[in-house]
């Protein structure tokens, strides 16, 4: 018995991006689509998300024009689908601390935050090595940095240090540190409830953009593929992606890339008005689907 | 000088833009480091101590675009732009001095509260002034994740 329903939400999407961010190595191998998207959990008198998204009024010209990313749906209109409004969210896990993982905090006025201590701690120590090393702070937004700020200080933002077993019940928080950035952080969801769970989902943030980082391109032969955009390192990236699947019982379908295409492929899904697509994962006794 | 060699009106608004984008960015940094600053305050209310020399390096980063704005050479056109980054500007000052209030162990929510709004002011300035004139972007694209698709651009060291 399901625990918490589970969405993953598409938002946006980059139609044509290239294989060799998603995948370290194949340059000149072509593109692929890179959906934008966020997960929602409801379960246990909880409404969930893992990561916010970004904010279209601030970035989405700049995004539309320079970088290709189109079909921006805001929060209100993507959760309406499985019956949310952004007020009823009341725990946000925020991946890391790129724009667009957590640039629509704004969003969700009655929501707590969790990150991990040294994505704030490493990535305040970066700032202050100067421009030239600008590199190491990626796409950084003062205003949100601002506005956790302005949350810490209403007590709604939390900082994590490390592994967190329980942070709600089933839903453990793991740090991988020096991967994509300083202090990632991957959400498992044991959706049984148990400690030992046969019911495993891990919520991989960018520590993953595909499949195929669980599996490399050679179905014969696996390995595991970094992405190909790393502050920390790729040997990091690869043990946090073994971790991540040994969490998940060796299941790769269950170690979920919020960026991947074929998701809508792998569960059940529905394409929206907006041509956006709902996957659904899981689903509690008392939900009805939101895909059929 | 000859009259053809004159600035015109858009030399000096050219002039402006190229000036003063150099001072927002700046003054973005500077921001972006004292809210990281800030934050790592409230989250680590026992653990400042080592906070000084962060706000020394965002004291020294922002040194430079204070004193450029104050000499810039503003064309009429630019007056509304340029007030946006003085005011930026006037919240940081502010926001340094906050937060060197805050560093005291008996700093109370009130002071905490002043600094959080001198930075949602630059913050909203500084937004705000990049809303006027392209290419004063609050976040660098070029090093985000979504952004490594753009168009390469030729290494200025290769520049021939």
């Amino acid at each position: 018995m399901s625990q918490y329903s589970i969405w993953v939400l598409d938002y946006a999407a980059v139609e044509t991006f290239p294989l060799s961010v998603m995948l370290y190595g194949p340059q000149y191998q072509g593109t692929r689509k890179l959906p934008y998207a966020y997960v929602l959990l409801k379960g246990q008198g909880r409404t969930i998300l893992i990561d916010t998204g970004y904010d279209h009024v601030n970035y989405g010209r700049t995004l539309a024009e320079l970088y290709g990313v189109s079909n921006y749906h805001g929060p209100a209109q993507v959760l309406a689908e499985c019956g949310v409004r952004p007020e009823d969210v009341t725990t946000v896990f925020i991946t890391h601390a790129h724009f667009d993982h957590m640039g629509a905090m704004h969003h969700f006025p009655n929501a707590r935050f969790y990150i991990q201590q040294r994505e704030v701690d490493k990535w305040v120590w970066a700032l202050t090595l100067g421009p030239e090393f600008r590199f190491l702070v990626g796409a950084a937004d003062p205003a949100d940095i601002v506005k956790a700020v302005e949350l810490t200080q209403q007590g709604r933002m939390i900082c994590v240090d490390g592994d967190v077993q329980d942070a709600l019940p089933g839903i453990d928080l793991h740090l991988a540190a020096d991967t994509h950035t300083y202090g990632s952080m991957y959400v498992t969801v044991r959706n049984d409830g148990a400690s030992a769970s046969q019911d495993v989902f891990v919520f991989a943030g960018d520590l993953l953009y595909t499949y195929d980082n669980l599996t490399g391109l050679d179905q014969e032969n696996p390995q595991y593929v970094p992405i190909g955009l790393a502050v920390g390192s790729q040997s990091n990236l690869i043990f946090a992606t073994a971790e991540m699947l040994r969490q998940a019982g060796g299941e790769p379908r269950r170690v979920v890339p919020v960026h991947e295409t074929r998701l809508k492929d792998v569960f059940p899904s529905r394409r929206t008005t907006a041509g956006l697509y709902v996957v659904e994962l899981a689903l509690t006794a008392d939900e009805t689907s939101k895909v059929f | 000088m000859a009259r053809s060699q004159q600035p015109t009106p858009s030399d000096r608004m050219l002039r402006y833009v190229v000036e003063s984008r150099t001072c927002h960015e700046r003054l973005r940094d500077g921001l972006t480091q004292l809210a990281g600053i800030a934050l790592l305050m409230m989250t680590r209310r026992n653990r400042i101590d080592s906070l000084q020399a962060p706000l020394d390096a965002a004291r020294a980063l922002l040194v430079p675009p204070f004193e450029a704005l104050a000499c810039l050479a503003v064309p009429r056109e630019a007056r509304h732009h340029h007030q946006h980054l003085l005011t930026a500007a006037d919240a940081l000052r502010q926001a340094i001095a906050r937060i060197e209030t805050c560093l005291y162990p008996n700093a109370d929510e009130r002071s905490r509260s002043a600094l959080t709004r001198s930075l949602r002011r630059a913050t909203e300035h500084l937004r705000a002034a990049g809303a006027l004139l392209p290419g004063f972007a609050m976040v660098d694209m070029a090093q985000a994740c979504c952004a490594c698709h753009a168009a390469p651009v030729r290494p200025t060291c290769l520049a021939g």
